[in-house]
């Protein structure tokens, strides 16, 4: 089974571990939320799941094999990572962006195949960057860049996509056509989903399950009823919030109110 | 969309096999001296017993092999620099190599040694021995956990360079006035070989970094996004980093050893040919190799030729033709709107 599975992992930039004996397994076909408040270790959990980051303690295990052990080129086939954000210095077009996310399938062919070409512009078509296509990728606006990497990630046509942020710089729109096209892709093709991300409701309206970590622990794990209580917020945001709920009756929502060291 | 199949690379690169292949065989031809051809051509496999071969087969086709060699290796190891450091402004001497060349140089002319290794002059010797040196010591320094820093390399290659400026600038105020000029004369870079000699024993050194380089084009592409991203992708980040650096390095060092710092041709080359077909590193790379010879060659034979007799160092007339030229290209480009910041 292609599990992602974090067993006991830590992890420390200096002295102070930013991910703290983390256990965490992702199941095919789930979409997950990773939140938190800032500096709690969402992105480094993220790239140590990535194996973009190599744990100082306990091991990543994908489909039963630890991260380590894969050839990178047979991972990059099956896993995908979204940076929060891909500085551009030369000007690629956005079809040149997106066809080089097929890197792990050339082998030592410098060309494309048709595949390659299938896979990118459906992933282009998923994006709604097909008529940037031609664009130079310097003369995006910031969530075009955005669209323009998820649709690099999905040419990749991973099984597991680990996005830090993807909605960071999108308006309102664009935030939700991008779950829109995430959870599409998880349903219809159980592609597995882990977003870092800030922005709770759109994690709660998406995300079948919310991980909420701080400090470098997980201090809890559910659906966003289970996250959504408002003495968990407070005592880790520092923030008061009211919850409220969707008019589906399933769904909550949440209010930020005042912080907890001005009342 | 277009992806990169073989018939479009070919189509690509068409032009530039065109612009190199006509101007390698136009340029021997241009010259002080007119040649009669048909003559020359006769005497192919005995050149000294004509003056026109002598000419074409011992002192025009050994420059312009040379040139082609150090155009191809400097364009394409300053292609490979701007995507290893992420930086469109990098060139081939941006992490000191021409300088650590520069301070062999001038430490081999100051001695005035007179030992020769492999065929190869105290001067080439000691030029590439300090180039391999400088870029020995970047590389440690810009080392963190076997991945470059590019920031890291920056910084170590221009601090070395600084510092190596400063140690030639001592060995000058140490030298007499023959040295100095001699000194001065090999900073200015001149492809004047005469014979075929050390053209042959630099081939192998460039073609060793050009093959590396061409094959990493792939790797190349997904390096100028980030590490991080060429990791996720399947790229084996430490090794393409290595190699990358000391493939270019090696090319760079090896033309510094022969022809001295040829400057210029290895940032115009990259961002014009860049501007004319993209920055995809699989054409960019091998396009670039073949403007560059192309565009030292037109160098050396103007410098040959302008103010014949008296040759011009090669290395003032690349600045002086390549920048007015590359200015009216971002001129271009700027109206065009297709420059990026």
């Amino acid at each position: 089974m292609s599990r992602l599975l974090a067993e006991n992992v830590t992890f420390a930039y200096r002295d102070a571990p930013v991910v703290d004996a983390v256990n965490l397994a992702i199941e095919p076909g789930q979409m997950v939320a990773l939140v938190g408040p800032n500096g709690a270790g969402k992105s480094t959990l993220l790239k140590l799941l990535a194996g973009l980051l190599e744990p100082a303690g306990g091991v990543v295990v994908f489909a039963g094999r630890e991260l380590a052990a894969w050839p990178p080129v047979e991972l990059a086939r099956r896993l995908a990572f979204m940076p929060q954000e891909v500085h551009f210095h030369f000007p690629f077009t956005v079809a040149q962006y997106v066809l080089m996310a097929r890197h792990p399938y050339r082998g030592w062919s410098p060309f494309e195949d048709k595949k390659d070409l299938d896979a990118a512009r459906a992933a282009l078509a998923a994006t709604g960057m097909d008529a940037l296509a031609e664009r130079s990728v310097l003369e995006l606006s910031g969530g075009e860049r955005q669209r323009a990497t998820l649709a690099a990630a999905l040419a990749q046509a991973p099984a597991v996509l680990l996005l830090d942020e993807p909605t960071a710089s999108l308006d309102l729109r664009f935030q939700v056509e991008i779950y829109e096209t995430l959870q599409r892709l998880n349903r219809e093709r159980d592609l597995t989903v882990v977003a870092v991300t800030h922005d709770l409701n759109l994690a709660a309206r998406f995300c079948p399950r919310l991980v909420l970590l701080a400090k470098g622990r997980i201090v809890a794990d559910g659906g966003a009823a289970d996250i959504f209580r408002a003495d968990l917020i407070a005592r880790h945001y520092g923030v008061d919030v009211e919850v409220g709920m969707r008019a589906d009756g399933v769904t909550p929502f949440l209010l930020p109110g005042v912080r907890e060291d001005r009342r | 969309m277009n992806a990169l199949t073989p018939g479009r690379f070919a189509l690509t690169l068409a032009p530039f096999v065109l612009f190199f292949v006509g101007v390698a065989l136009l340029c021997p031809l241009i010259g002080s001296v007119d040649i009669d051809l048909v003559q020359a051509l006769a005497h192919r496999h005995d050149p000294s017993a004509s003056l026109d071969a002598s000419v074409l087969f011992l002192t025009r086709l050994p420059r312009i092999l040379l040139a082609a060699l150090a155009g191809a290796a400097l364009a394409l190891a300053g292609a490979a620099f701007q995507a290893l450091l992420r930086n469109p402004l990098a060139e081939p001497f941006t992490l000191g190599v021409s300088s650590g060349g520069a301070l062999g140089a001038v430490l081999a002319i100051k001695l005035g040694l007179d030992v020769s290794l492999f065929g190869f002059s105290p001067l080439i010797l000691f030029s590439f021995a300090g180039a391999a040196g400088t870029v020995g010591v970047v590389y440690l320094l810009a080392r963190t956990r076997g991945v470059l820093s590019t920031s890291l390399l920056l910084l170590a290659g221009v601090t070395i360079s600084f510092f190596f400026s400063a140690l030639i600038l001592l060995v000058f105020y140490l030298s007499d006035f023959t040295q100095t000029h001699r000194m001065l004369r090999w900073m200015m870079g001149g492809l004047d070989v005469i014979g075929y000699g050390e053209v042959a024993r630099l081939t192998p050194f460039v073609l060793v970094g050009v093959v590396l380089l061409l094959a990493h084009a792939g790797a190349l592409n997904q390096l100028s996004l980030g590490v991080e991203m060429a990791a996720a992708r399947g790229v084996n980040v430490r090794r393409a980093q290595r190699l990358c650096y000391f493939a270019a390095s090696l090319a760079t060092g090896s033309v510094v050893a022969l022809a001295g710092p040829i400057g210029f041709v290895g940032l115009i080359v990259p961002h014009t040919v860049r501007l004319l077909i993209g920055a995809d590193h699989r054409v960019l790379l091998p396009a670039s190799l073949l403007t560059g010879a192309g565009f030292l060659i037109l160098c050396d034979t103007a410098a040959r030729t302008v103010i014949a007799p008296v040759e011009i160092p090669v290395g003032i007339l690349t600045a002086a033709l390549g920048g007015p030229f590359f200015i009216g290209l971002l001129l271009h480009a700027k109206k065009r709107a297709r420059f990026w910041d």
